[in-house]
């Protein structure tokens, strides 16, 4: 949950997503798309806020439409990073 | 020297062993390449290509764009390079808008191009990279080099510019222009055949196939060509080919900075990081300094003009917001309303004059008469002189959203806004981000219920993913002048 509102914050804070936009999203929202609709450049500036936020680094090649198929998908992969990591 | 494919042969004659490209593992030599070229501008010429033909290359970078590039400059047909992002509406526009009868691209856009050409009214033919195969050029290679007389000031690339007049203007750039540029380029920028250049940046962009593929290849330099931006193949690439040249869009380094590395990659092979196409963030660059020990430094161009100035101050870091001082050759000016030359800091619009710039816009009389002038073309970019001859842009009159490095034109967006069922108007403007880019924004006036989901999923597949609006505001009517001119900055500010 924690890392969940942390991307949030991430959305606001570095890609200036409309914060009320957001108040409705859950772990199921698309990032792409449908959903938030980040683009190539966007999806980047998110992973590097996520690396910053939580000191870690994202490989590129993991960078695929799954990725960011939901918000859940997301958290699922930034807290395994994170165990793998720091762990 | 007076051709592009001349040029070329240049390199060959004095570099044959020396690596032209290495893309992936794959590594080329000068006179390697040079064959496979002389095979596919054999297989044009058979296909029936001829000089001042249009051929288009739909390819991310690599060794086959190169390949593309110069077989299409050697039968003596105009290379018309397409962003691989381009979806269906950006592709038929510029294939029609350019006459193209033939277009060299990867079997990966296969579904595109069939749906794109199926909706073309003239016939156009496809060659496909995968069939560049050593069988392909050991079977069109000949022993006489295969030559066309080519006319130096005939256009070798058509490219398109982007300004709020309309749809993007297509400039057609001579084999003149382009060696004077690249002749300028190395030159002031002192690139050698030692150089090994990092192509990062879309071939089919000015920046990134002037400034890295051809730049380059006219040096006898090493390309190493990459088809996308991933922050570890770059950092690898750069270490472990002691890559000596970035030229890079400002999102990119910024980008690099910003990014944890598990260990901290080292750049030190770098001599020259170069940004352009938009400017380039102080904090980042700091930041950039910090972690790789490098500066990015600013260089100023656009695809009318070419290369324009470069900032290779010894104080870079005082200076790191300048574009530099004019390139070898390169007349820059800065002219204020009044059509006065603007004095020392004070600002006006700059103008150029040089042999890598264009006569004119095809057909455009109008607009012709309006940016060249007394000898110059101007730019429509607003800048001022220091009292070291150091260049500042400040602004533009221009109106186009420059997104990681992209400009776009607004008009183009908002064409297909208002094709849309329920929009009534549309405009498109740019909102700036912390990265010196900007991210497009769209004010709409509804005629009928529709959600900016439903605006937003409209554009998906039309535009490049870039294009697409980060930001849908719903108005009920466009702020306007008296004469009904849309106040553009209105909307950007938000007042």
């Amino acid at each position: 949950m924690e890392i969940e509102k942390r991307i949030i914050q991430i959305l606001i804070s570095d890609l200036e997503i409309d914060p009320v936009a957001l108040s409705t999203i859950d772990s199921d929202t698309p990032l792409l798309g449908r959903g938030i609709g980040l683009n190539s450049i966007e999806t980047l500036t998110l992973v590097a806020g996520i690396e910053e936020a939580f000191d870690i680094q994202i490989d590129d090649a993991d960078l695929t439409t799954d990725l960011f198929k939901s918000l859940g998908t997301l958290v699922e992969y930034v807290l395994q990073e994170i165990a793998e990591q720091k762990g | 020297m007076k051709t592009i494919p001349e040029m070329l042969s240049f390199a060959v004659k004095q570099y044959p062993e020396r690596t032209a490209i290495v893309d992936g593992g794959k590594t080329t030599h000068y006179e390697n390449l040079e064959k496979r070229i002389s095979a596919l501008a054999s297989k044009f010429y058979r296909m029936g290509t001829r000089r001042g033909d249009r051929v288009a290359l739909l390819l991310p970078n690599g060794l086959d764009f190169v390949t593309g590039y110069f077989a299409i400059a050697k039968v003596g047909a105009i290379v018309v390079p397409m962003n691989d992002h381009y979806q269906q509406t950006e592709l038929l526009y510029f294939l029609d808008e350019c006459g193209v009868s033939l277009i060299m691209t990867s079997k990966d856009f296969a579904p595109l191009c069939h749906q794109v050409l199926s909706m073309r009214q003239s016939p156009c033919q496809v060659f496909w990279a995968e069939d560049l195969t050593e069988t392909f050029e050991s079977e069109y290679s000949s022993p006489d080099d295969f030559m066309v007389d080519i006319d130096p000031k005939a256009p070798v690339m058509y490219q398109f510019s982007s300004g709020s007049t309309g749809r993007p203007k297509r400039i057609g750039r001579t084999h003149a222009n382009l060696l004077f540029e690249l002749n300028s380029l190395t030159q002031t920028l002192n690139i050698t055949s030692e150089d090994r250049f990092l192509g990062v940046v879309p071939f089919s962009h000015v920046n990134g196939l002037m400034r890295s593929m051809m730049a380059s290849l006219r040096a006898g330099a090493t390309l190493y060509p990459l088809a996308r931006f991933d922050r570890q193949v770059i950092a690898e690439t750069i270490e472990k080919n002691r890559i000596s040249i970035f030229i890079g869009v400002p999102f990119m380094p910024s980008m690099l900075a910003k990014s944890h590395f598990r260990r901290r990659p080292d750049f030190s092979s770098l001599r020259l990081c170069v940004t352009a196409s938009a400017p380039m963030p102080k904090k980042l660059n700091q930041q950039f300094y910090e972690n790789f020990g490098i500066y990015v430094r600013q260089l100023y161009g656009s695809t009318e003009t070419g290369t324009i100035s470069a900032n290779l101050s010894p104080d870079i870091k005082r200076s790191l917001d300048s574009v530099g001082t004019p390139i070898a050759g390169v007349d820059v000016e800065a002219f204020t309303d009044d059509g006065q030359v603007a004095k020392t800091g004070e600002m006006g619009e700059f103008a150029v004059k040089s042999e890598a710039t264009i006569n004119g816009y095809d057909g455009l009389d109008e607009v012709n008469q309006e940016v060249f002038r007394n000898g110059y073309f101007f730019t429509g970019d607003l800048g001022k002189r220091d009292e070291e001859g150091l260049l500042y842009l400040v602004g533009r009159k221009k109106f186009f959203i420059n997104r990681g490095g992209y400009k776009i034109d607004p008009y183009e967006i908002e064409e297909l806004l208002e094709s849309h069922p329920r929009v009534e108007e549309a405009v498109a403007v740019g909102i700036p981000t912390p990265f010196g880019d900007e991210k497009v924004k769209a004010v709409i006036v509804l005629n009928g219920p529709c959600k900016e989901e439903e605006i937003v999923e409209y554009c998906r597949g039309k535009i490049a993913d870039f294009k697409i609006p980060s930001l849908v505001e719903f108005r009920d009517s466009l702020p306007k002048s008296p004469t009904g001119k849309i106040r553009r900055m209105m909307l950007i500010t938000g007042s």
